[in-house]
């Protein structure tokens, strides 16, 4: 990309020529915008050829603060900035409209995922357990027939019934 | 003493620059003149505590940022 042609520069006031083909009029307002607290900038137009005005707002010197040069080396750059700036919003242009669409549909509720969807348990009322999850480990495992099982070292002596922690008998039966 | 600063009218909004001279119509005598291609404001009567060309400068950064904002 071209670099901005430097028409005048005087006192620190630097006249700009910026081909509109080159950098369209959206990128140099993006540039003065962002060097709107730096500088007074004022637009113009020339032919086909857009005209920035800038006088920095501090005093210009090589010692102290930004060169006219740097100025414009600073404002070329950001002029470049921004161009591609607008590029990538123009190439992403349709998956940034497709992102907002869904979620401003989603958002009033006319787009529902089709897993959310399924109305097949709509019958069901809550105390109903039709994968058996309320059923008791014992009698979903309970061994068929009347063979006792095996005794191992960490059986009880005495059959536990569900709930039955071991604890302290206070009853004093054993005794 | 006087200034003035031109704006040109593809480059500029109407709105902006009246917006302008409203916002800065305190701080001095502003004026509009409309030409074929641009807007042209004088400035005069600027209060001392500004020069007139300070006050132009000012402004017409004023006129720019009310120019991009209601562009985008």
């Amino acid at each position: 990309m071209k670099a901005p042609d430097i028409l005048s520069a005087t006192d620190g006031n630097l006249v700009l020529s910026l081909d509109k083909g080159l950098y369209p009029l959206d990128v140099i307002y993006g540039a003065a915008y962002v060097f709107i607290d730096r500088a007074y900038i004022l637009l113009g137009k020339v032919d086909d050829k857009i005209t920035v005005h800038l006088t920095p707002k501090a005093p210009t010197s090589r010692k102290g603060g930004i060169s006219a040069e740097d100025m414009v080396g600073e404002f070329g750059n950001e002029l470049l900035s921004q161009a591609l700036r607008k590029k990538i919003t123009r190439d992403n242009q349709q998956i940034l409209e497709t992102i907002v669409s869904q979620a401003l549909a989603g958002a009033t509720g006319a787009m529902v995922p089709s897993e959310f969807d399924d109305d097949d348990d709509d019958d069901l009322d809550f105390l109903d357990d039709p994968l058996g999850i309320a059923v008791p480990w014992e009698e979903r495992f309970k061994k068929r027939g009347s063979a006792p099982a095996q005794r191992g070292p960490d059986t009880e002596k005495e059959e536990a019934g569900p709930g039955d922690s071991g604890g302290h008998n206070t009853t004093g039966a054993d005794e | 003493m006087s200034t003035t600063r031109s704006f040109d009218k593809s480059v500029y909004a109407l709105a902006a620059v009246k917006d302008g001279l409203e916002a800065y119509s305190g701080l001095g005598k502003l004026s509009m003149e409309t030409q074929d291609e641009a807007w042209t404001v004088t400035f005069g009567e600027v209060d001392p505590d500004f020069t007139p060309d300070e006050l132009a400068s000012e402004f017409a950064n004023y006129v720019l940022a009310q120019t991009i904002e209601r562009r985008h």
